[in-house]
């Protein structure tokens, strides 16, 4: 059948209008393709937050999995990936001491991984190598504009997070989850948040565990994907999550304040809060640089070491049922070239270990740390004592090390000596590496925290070098306060002096003076004394030596003390501390006896005494000084208040006395001639409604206290709002007072063509 | 014995009673001699030693300043009993600065703890007031000054030790010159002897030679140092050249020989002029 012309076009149009369509979907799928990628159900914002049934059964899942990810290799080695001079990555056999293998290629992340796996992106992809050989055992490309942010492996299974935007910006963010079997090459699944950035994730069994928006954490099937469960923390923010033996960790932010906190994901996660969820954190002083117990997963892992990567806290779990437990009950801070190992029962210091460079990666065992300085030099370090037992160069400098060593213990510390904590923090204190002032100064706040007698003398020392920074004199004074125990150490302190061609200077009397008077101790009298009169003491010590003074003082110091307050009760040295002269009154009091009352009373009254100084003279002398002049004031006041009564009540009396007993008919008549101004509106008003009118007399009365018009009548009264309008207008006349109550007056306003005339009646 | 006893009771009575009368003898005549009247003088002495009790601290501030302007050694005790009284600073300065002007070492007991008073323009007003009196004890206590916080202190000291200081002095001295306490190198240059002289110049292109310089003057100046060390300075700083070494030899060339009078065969003048013509000036 012949096709018409009609029917052509028709075809024709369907057909381009397919195209359209056609096209429009491909270009829909090629721009919004991850929105349609999304392979399970996840990151849904009904899914439940700390569903303790849906942690219980991850928990389940994670010990049905072992402690072991792979069990395929357990020879040491440590991974490193290199930038410079060509980027390339490297294995080296730890217990040969050999380089194993050596792959050139682009190198654009940190490396991730578990035992037989390294993760990194290079150049567009995420690789994974085999750390036995270096093959590539899968690669991933990443869609462009997305950034990589971390990578883990159970099993054949590897997952990969990118993301879009900032995870600390309120813009738009996405994070997406990729999941690849290495053996097949294939893709399992893939999921986006459409809303937030996802961290660095972690994997143990057939679970996935991937930090979203620094306050959740997913959890997902390895296989499919699917969310299994959800952990939102409520009061902090998360900023790692790593899988170490078959327990998944977390971890919270440090600040300021607080040090960062280490979670397990166990049924107390459930809570969601910081204090709550069962973490251990570090009951030190706030470390500078606040390092956390992981890396940061949400920040995008570039190769190199940056600041954060030279500050952590490292360890080692151990299993535990009910809490998280380390291993030898210590953990490490990383510091640049600093190893600091903490208890993690009392959190004293138990050694530090100081290596020649700076430390690019740490890695925790239970027998000891393996560190990679940032030339390339792995070492071995006690956990014990921290002592460097083992090193091994290697060519390059990394600028990321992933770590093997299962039970790899490459030599034990036979020596019987024990480290002394104290002596490795004074050398962290002294090191003239200025980047580190913050660690030292904090390495301070530890040093006093340790109970020796002997650190008291160590701060004591540190403080007298005048060559240390300010802040770490800050820190030492803060250290002193806080000391306990060393009094023999603060006595000798006493001998302290300025000298400025010794270059040494006073000790920190306003540390040790109170500490003396707090031991009542009468041995430093002579001490205190030299340098209550050494003009080097800075004048906000001079108070606390005072004090001292009066606390351990006798009779034999009062001619010095009369000098003394003699010499400087009228003198600016001490305008702002008074306080200091006024204590030293106090002890010429105490000690001096009625000639010490004698001196201290004539200072009160000499007219050049410092004013501050007088004020508290004239309490000490006499304590009720203060009061007796406030009732004197108050009764002065009371006096003056009722004098002023009594001379109102006195005027008043004369003006009543003077006032006529009613007000005449021309007074009143020139007080209403002076309001006329107030009456002619409602009078012109009056006219416009009559104009017949002729007068308009107004009967009213007067208050004779307050002078007030009242009780208004108008004649005539018929013409509206005329009596309305006039009262009004008396409320504003006010008469003069007369002696009579009240009086009634009539007035009359006369209206005669443009003439007016009025007249008044009592 | 008892005799004896009774015998000077009795002349001692007779005395007690004859003296009165003796004075007051012959009434309408002068009971003191003229000499030993008050002059005007005196009188006006003490009334700025009564003023020195006034409550107004002007008017004893005008009183100290007087007292000093009279320059009698009756002044010092007052001014003592005033200190002690503890007045206030600008009080205590100036009485500090006239018990210096007054020059007694009476007053130098008085003065020493003022060089450890908490406020440094007091320590400097009593350091300048002991400067200027002789006593043995008054140099260590200089010296002392030289270890002082404050930096005008520690310049004073170092010059007026340039005056009085001796060989332990320079000890310190070149210790404090070591720590930029710049004034010690004129003492240096004042006091120390031919090896000082050589350390001295040991400093040469160390430290600014404006600061060195005038130290160096004063060793070429003293009659007491070797020509040779004097040679040596000189022969260094030909070394060095400079405008600053040409204006040092021309100032030294006319210090050494004001009147041009002096042989030109003086190995010292004949090396100074060989720097004046041979340096560039400025």
């Amino acid at each position: 059948m012949p096709i018409r012309p009609n029917q052509r076009r028709d075809i024709l149009h369907t057909a381009l209008v397919a195209v359209v369509i056609i096209f429009c979907f491909g270009a829909a799928g090629e721009i919004c393709g991850p929105f349609f990628e999304t392979t399970a159900d996840a990151f849904e914002a009904k899914f439940p937050d700390n569903n303790p049934k849906d942690i219980e059964n991850v928990r389940e899942q994670l010990a049905l999995a072992g402690t072991d990810n792979k069990g395929s290799d357990s020879h040491p080695y440590v991974i490193i990936a290199v930038t410079e001079p060509e980027e390339a990555v490297a294995c080296f056999d730890l217990s040969a001491q050999k380089e194993l293998w050596r792959r050139k290629m682009p190198v654009n992340s940190k490396l991730f991984g578990r035992g037989d796996l390294a993760i990194l992106q290079s150049g567009q992809d995420v690789v994974a190598l085999d750390a036995a050989t270096g093959r590539v055992r899968a690669a991933v490309e990443i869609d462009e504009g997305w950034d990589f942010y971390g990578a883990a492996a159970s099993g054949d299974v590897m997952v990969f997070t990118t993301g879009i935007g900032r995870a600390d910006t309120a813009g738009y963010s996405n994070g997406r989850i990729i999941a690849v079997n290495m053996s097949t090459g294939r893709q399992l699944w893939e999921n986006i948040t459409g809303n937030g950035i996802l961290g660095a994730p972690a994997a143990w069994g057939n679970r996935v565990f991937v930090p979203w928006k620094k306050n959740k954490i997913s959890v997902l099937g390895l296989q499919d994907g699917a969310e299994v469960a959800r952990l939102l923390t409520r009061d902090f923010s998360v900023n790692f999550v790593h899988a170490i033996n078959g327990d998944v960790f977390y971890g919270a932010e440090g600040t300021d304040k607080r040090m960062a906190t280490l979670f397990r994901f166990d049924a107390r996660a459930a809570a969601g809060t910081r204090d709550d969820s069962g973490g251990f954190s570090p009951g030190i002083p706030p470390a500078p640089n606040t390092p956390g117990f992981g890396t940061d997963g949400f920040r995008r892992p570039l190769p190199g070491f940056t600041s954060p990567d030279r500050v952590r806290f490292y360890f080692t779990p151990q299993k535990s049922s009910d809490r998280i437990s380390l291993a030898n009950n210590r953990y490490y801070l990383h510091y640049w070239r600093y190893v600091v190992a903490l208890s993690a029962e009392t959190d004293a210091v138990q050694w530090t270990s100081a290596a020649p460079e700076d430390l690019g990666a740490v890695h925790a065992t239970e027998h000891g740390l393996f560190t990679v300085s940032t030339n390339g030099t792995i070492r071995f370090l006690s956990a014990e004592t921290g002592r460097s037992l083992w090193e091994a160069p290697t060519d390059c400098k990394p600028a990321s090390v992933l770590f093997h060593v299962p039970g790899f213990v490459p030599a034990r510390d036979t020596s019987p000596d024990r480290p002394d904590p104290r002596l490795g923090l004074r050398d962290i204190i002294l090191d003239n590496d200025n980047r580190l002032i913050p660690f030292r100064a904090w390495a301070v706040s530890l040093l006093g925290r340790l109970e020796i007698p002997e650190v008291t003398a160590d701060l004591m020392a540190l403080y007298a070098d005048a060559t240390l920074p300010p802040a770490l004199q800050t820190a030492l004074t803060q250290a002193l306060q806080n000391r306990t125990s060393g009094l023999d150490y603060m006595q000798q302190a006493l001998q302290m002096k300025y000298d400025y061609l010794e270059q040494t200077k006073s000790p920190p009397m306003g540390i040790i003076a109170p500490s003396l008077a707090r031991f009542n101790d009468a041995a430093s009298l002579d001490g205190l004394m030299a340098h209550l009169f050494d003009h080097e003491t800075p004048a906000t010590d001079m108070t606390p030596i005072a004090a001292a003074i009066l606390e351990t003082g006798n009779e034999t110091i009062v001619p010095s003390l009369r000098d003394f307050a003699i010499l400087y009760h009228a003198d600016t040295s001490f305008l702002g501390h008074e306080d200091a002269l006024a204590t030293i009154c106090r002890a010429i009091l105490a000690f001096g006896g009625t000639d010490g009352s004698t001196l201290v009373a004539s200072l009160r009254d000499d007219p050049q005494t410092l004013p501050g100084l007088r004020k508290q003279l004239l309490v000490i002398l006499d304590p009720d000084a203060e009061a007796k002049a406030a009732a004197k004031k108050a009764e002065e006041e009371q006096a003056a208040a009722l004098a002023k009564q009594a001379e109102l009540e006195k005027k008043k009396a004369e003006a009543f006395a003077n006032r006529p007993d009613y007000l005449a008919p021309g007074h009143i008549r020139v007080m209403m001639g002076k309001a006329s101004v107030l009456l002619r509106p409602c009078i012109k008003d009056a006219l416009s409604r009559r104009m017949s009118l002729t007068q308009v007399r107004m009967n009213f009365a007067i208050d004779g206290t307050t002078g007030a018009a009242s009780d208004l009548k108008v004649i005539p009264a018929d013409i509206p709002g005329l009596e309305q309008c006039l009262s009004q207008a008396m409320t504003k006349i006010t008469f003069p007072p007369f002696k009579n109550p009240r009086q009634s007056a009539s007035h009359t306003i006369h209206i005669t063509g443009v003439k007016r005339a009025e007249s008044t009646e009592e | 014995m008892k005799q004896t006893i009774r015998s000077i009771g009795t002349v001692v009575i007779l005395g007690l009673y004859l003296l009165p009368w003796e004075s007051a003898a012959r009434p309408g005549r002068l009971k003191t001699p003229p000499e030993a009247m008050p002059s005007q003088e005196d009188l006006e002495f003490q009334a700025m030693v009564r003023d020195l009790q006034s409550p107004d601290p002007e008017v004893v501030i005008f009183s100290v300043q007087m007292l000093g302007l009279s320059g009698r050694a009756e002044a010092v005790p007052p001014l003592v009993e005033l200190l002690r009284r503890g007045p206030r600073d600008d009080i205590t300065n100036m009485t500090l600065d006239t018990l210096g002007a007054l020059g007694r070492p009476e007053a130098v007991d008085t003065l020493l703890p003022y060089l450890r008073h908490r406020r440094p323009d007091a320590r400097l007003a009593a350091l300048n007031a002991l400067s200027g009196i002789d006593a043995p004890e008054i140099t260590r206590a200089i010296e002392d000054r030289l270890r002082d916080s404050d930096p005008d202190v520690r310049a004073a000291a170092a010059t007026a030790l340039g005056t009085r200081g001796d060989k332990e002095s320079v000890v310190l001295l070149f210790r404090a010159f070591d720590l930029s306490v710049n004034e010690a190198a004129i003492a240096i240059g004042k006091r120390g002897a031919d090896p000082d002289a050589l350390r001295l110049l040991e400093y040469l292109g160390k430290i600014n030679i404006r600061i060195l310089l005038p130290g160096l003057r004063e060793f070429a100046l003293r009659a007491d140092i070797d020509q040779k060390t004097k040679l040596h300075i000189l022969n260094q700083l030909y070394e060095l050249a400079g405008p600053d070494v040409r204006r040092f030899a021309i100032e030294l060339r006319d210090a050494l020989n004001p009147t041009r009078e002096k042989s030109q065969d003086d190995p010292i003048l004949k090396m100074l002029d060989r720097m004046v013509q041979e340096i560039a000036g400025e």
